[in-house]
């Protein structure tokens, strides 16, 4: 066995390894670590490939910002304080496992009888030098990948606007009471604090609160929360 | 590198791709299902790497003046690929955990199995 | 050479003005209103070169982007589907949009617009995956833009997630083509695959890699592997953005199956065993086939029994998608003129109804179908107008839709597809049923209020566009078909194989 399949066979076996512990693990902090080691070894492979370059932006994206990025996420959206999925239920997940399982199964057996069924060719002309980044770079600025480079760009710049819109909080002072209450659907929630300038916005949210029945739906709720902007719009000008 | 190196990594991002499917139908909290929705693509990009270190397509298609600079230029353009599919992975992430986070505002839950207002 | 990219530009350069306006008048609330207008002139601006090169016949980027017929036409669809979508949006502001993100919800649009034209516009398998992620990531923001809503970013949730997952199978079968070939563009991959022996060696990962990356793609169409997302982000959208998913959305969708199954795939014959050639049109037909039947009878007999209405119409979306995948499977020479046809039939049908749903529900607080009772006595004219959109979804004869449906089912049966023919006239008539639910309210329910309703201009606007469409094309359907067929060949799209097929 040569060195380049023995380290392949470790690289895959932290791969898979880390994949499998992610879907065993109960704590949803481990679930990251588990799939940061897979980035890991993933990234391994690519050097493996001779793509150091690409193993490089995998830890960096990967191992560094996806997995940090993700940490964040979780730590932003804790589950009652405890981060583990229920104990009662942990293999029943969200859809039935069992056509999750027979789905994946299935497609694995497709793609096993597909790549395993194929006599693949070695081109004479192939090569397994590693590409310099700089080729990379020349590529991407060759005619034809140019214009796919100007479009990741605006991609890249839709997710972060749309991040930017998407998660900002913008109306933490006079929605925050709205939202309460449209996810409680009963009594109206006063918000901890006030702020002095926003104390008009208030009142008017309480009143538009108080006079309505309180067994009723979300469909005010709009109403009242263009009312409340209202407000605070003319508050501010 | 011989067929069934090949053949090996092949079978390892199917692998990948399966389990990162299997996790993302399975897990309950969104953030590990975008992380899986991830390993699918990471299977994507092995794949792009490896397969472009064999030119199975030949040497002609790549308009180039020379054959014998088809192999170096079918792996940077696997290697290139592979690149644009990791920054779009990186942008579906952010606008998940955005949207995340605006979900998690109005209900307090992470979880996909609560997601389930919208009915009828 | 002509500036064949001016569209796109002009389309991007709009985007960016309107985000950069709306930073600068953020504190504004009547500036940020015109962010809406600017957006709808950069619109109708861009409609300016796309007419102008009607008729061009031309590659740029090296092979990258390509400019023919069927890209002009679905231009036009994804054009003016935003155009419309952008006036209901302007007047449907109040519809739980923060005000303050009037400059990004119009910004976002423009940019999802441009995904999808850069969809029709590519030749190049890794720029029609970048269009449709562009044009993803823009409607995963736009579906949660009602922030304060819960259904708005559940929606938003379970569109990312999905479509994210669509995405990945996507890449995937990406990744195996590209890798194969050995090159990205869509021709190039076709014509690798028509070399003597490829087929007969890689003909198994060709053809997971086919259904991989249609698979992905028929998840923009809402059809049936990919449409559980449908209902759930149509209901939880802002209106106007349910109506882009439904219209543009699916008509960008549209454009990347026709240009990756007809550019790539569908032309490759090789020879299988001594003696026996085989194409893969032929070969993937039975599972197109399944799919669109599948598409037909899910969307309709789930629409029975939806009470909402926005929620009603995804599952009818999915029904529609089906109709519009039957030219796939069933090739004939008309096949993409009947897709494009269809396609504006149900745009204009389907703009014109969620015009009025968003006025509506805007003014009940509610899309539920008892929202509509009364309408009649309320607001006749736009009854009228709803009963012709109806019509024409149905496809009730002597209305578009119906000369849309005619014409696909000509090619089904030119096809030899004659289940697929049939399942199409049957799932119809089963349509009938929730198209005339919606009716009956319109029509014969008292309503709770008698007040007329009145519609704002924009609003109006659209309906008063979408009636004058779907009646030039239930009126004179041969002269729009023959302006269509001379105006956007759609042969064109394979200058490229004359000679070498």
């Amino acid at each position: 066995m040569s060195g380049g399949t023995l380290a392949f066979f470790i690289l895959a076996a932290f791969g898979l390894g880390g994949v499998t512990t992610m879907l065993t693990a109960r704590r949803v902090i481990h679930m990251v670590l588990a799939l940061s080691l897979s980035f890991l070894a993933i990234a391994g492979l690519y050097v493996l490939l001779g793509a150091d370059f690409l193993g490089v932006v995998q830890i960096i994206v990967y191992t560094g910002a996806i997995t940090i990025l993700a940490v964040f996420g979780i730590m932003l959206t804790p589950h009652g304080g405890l981060e583990t999925e229920p104990k009662s239920a942990p293999r029943q997940g969200r859809r039935m496992p069992l056509v999750a399982f027979l789905l994946a199964a299935g497609l694995f057996a497709v793609l096993f009888w597909a790549v395993a069924g194929t006599r693949f060719a070695r081109s004479p002309f192939a090569s397994d030098e590693p590409v310099d980044a700089a080729a990379i770079g020349g590529l991407l600025l060759s005619s034809r990948y140019l214009l796919p480079f100007e479009v990741i760009s605006v991609v890249l710049l839709v997710a972060l606007i749309g991040a930017i819109v998407l998660a900002k909080d913008d109306a933490s002072d006079t929605a925050g009471s709205v939202q309460a209450e449209e996810h409680a659907g009963t009594s109206p929630a006063e918000p901890p604090t006030v702020r002095a300038d926003n104390a008009e916005a208030h009142r008017a949210d309480r009143t538009a609160a108080s006079a309505r029945d309180t067994g009723e739906s979300g469909q005010h709720v709009e109403k009242e929360a263009q009312l409340v902007g209202a407000v605070r719009e003319a508050n501010r000008e | 590198m011989t067929p069934s190196e090949l053949m090996q990594y092949l079978l390892f991002s199917a692998m990948l791709f399966v389990l990162g499917l299997f996790g993302a139908l399975t897990r309950r909290n969104t953030v590990i299902v975008l992380l899986s929705i991830e390993l699918m693509l990471n299977a994507a990009n092995i794949n792009l790497v490896a397969l472009s270190r064999f030119l199975p397509g030949g040497a002609e298609n790549a308009r180039l003046p020379h054959p014998s600079l088809a192999g170096d230029f079918s792996a940077t353009l696997g290697q290139t690929v592979a690149l644009f599919t990791i920054a779009v992975a990186a942008a579906e992430v952010a606008v998940g955990l955005a949207a995340l986070i605006a979900f998690y505002r109005l209900k307090a839950s992470p979880n996909v199995d609560e997601m389930d207002s919208l009915k009828r | 050479m002509n500036a064949i990219w001016l569209p796109e530009v002009i389309v991007l350069a709009g985007a960016i003005g309107t985000l950069a306006f709306g930073l600068a008048a953020r504190r504004s609330k009547a500036m940020s209103d015109l962010a809406m207008t600017l957006a709808l002139i950069t619109v109708v601006v861009a409609l300016l070169p796309t007419v102008g090169l009607i008729g061009t016949v031309e590659e740029g980027f090296a092979g990258a982007f390509r400019i023919d017929g069927l890209t002009l036409a679905f231009h036009l669809l994804i054009l003016i589907g935003t155009g419309l979508v952008l006036l209901i949006a302007r007047d449907g502001r109040s519809d739980g949009v923060p005000p303050q993100y009037l400059a990004e919800y119009a910004a976002l649009l423009l940019f999802a617009a441009l995904g999808g034209m850069l969809i029709a516009a590519a030749a190049d398998l890794l720029l029609l995956f970048l269009g449709l992620e562009l044009l993803s990531i823009s409607s995963y923001v736009l579906v949660g833009l009602k922030k304060t809503h819960l259904g708005s970013t559940e929606a938003a949730m379970k569109y990312v997630l999905t479509g994210a997952t669509a995405t990945a199978v996507f890449a995937f079968g990406m990744s195996y083509a590209i890798g194969l070939t050995g090159t990205t563009d869509v021709y190039q991959i076709g014509q690798t695959m028509a070399d003597a022996g490829f087929m007969a060696r890689y003909g198994r990962l060709l053809f997971v890699a086919f259904f991989f990356l249609i698979v992905g793609a028929f998840y923009k169409l809402a059809s049936v592997p990919f449409y559980m997302w449908a209902p759930d982000v149509y209901q939880g959208a802002p209106t106007a953005v349910t109506a882009f998913l439904a219209t543009v959305s699916k008509a960008s969708g549209m454009a990347l199956v026709v240009r990756l199954f007809l550019g790539s795939f569908a032309w490759v014959a090789w020879e299988a065993q001594p003696n026996v050639i085989k194409n893969f049109w032929s070969e993937s037909t039975p599972y197109i086939a399944a799919l669109s039947a599948l598409s037909m009878i899910v969307g309709n007999v789930l629409a029975l029994k939806a009470r909402d209405v926005k929620r009603m119409f995804a599952y009818s979306s999915v029904a529609h998608a089906g109709y519009l995948i039957i030219p796939l499977a069933a090739v004939n020479p008309m096949m993409i003129d009947q897709i494009v046809f269809y396609l504006l039939a149900y745009l204009l049908a389907n703009v014109g109804i969620f015009a009025v749903i968003d006025q509506v529900g805007r003014d009940r607080g509610s899309y539920d179908l008892s929202a509509f009772s009364g309408l009649y006595h309320r607001a006749p004219l736009v009854a009228w107008a709803l009963l012709l959109f109806f019509l024409s979804l149905a496809g009730i004869p002597l209305t578009m839709g119906f000369f849309g449906k005619l014409n696909i089912l000509l090619g089904a049966v030119w096809g030899g597809h004659f289940v697929l023919a049939g399942l199409l006239v049957v799932t119809s008539v089963i349509s009938y049923v929730y198209y005339f639910a919606v009716l009956k309210q319109v029509f014969m329910r008292p309503g709770t209020t008698e007040r007329p309703l009145a519609f704002s201009f924009g609003t109006a606007t659209v309906i008063a566009l979408a009636v004058l469409g779907t009646l030039l094309g239930s009126l004179f359907p041969g002269e729009v078909m023959r302006t269509m067929q001379q105006a956007f060949d759609a042969v064109q799209m394979f200058g490229i194989y004359q000679g070498r097929l």
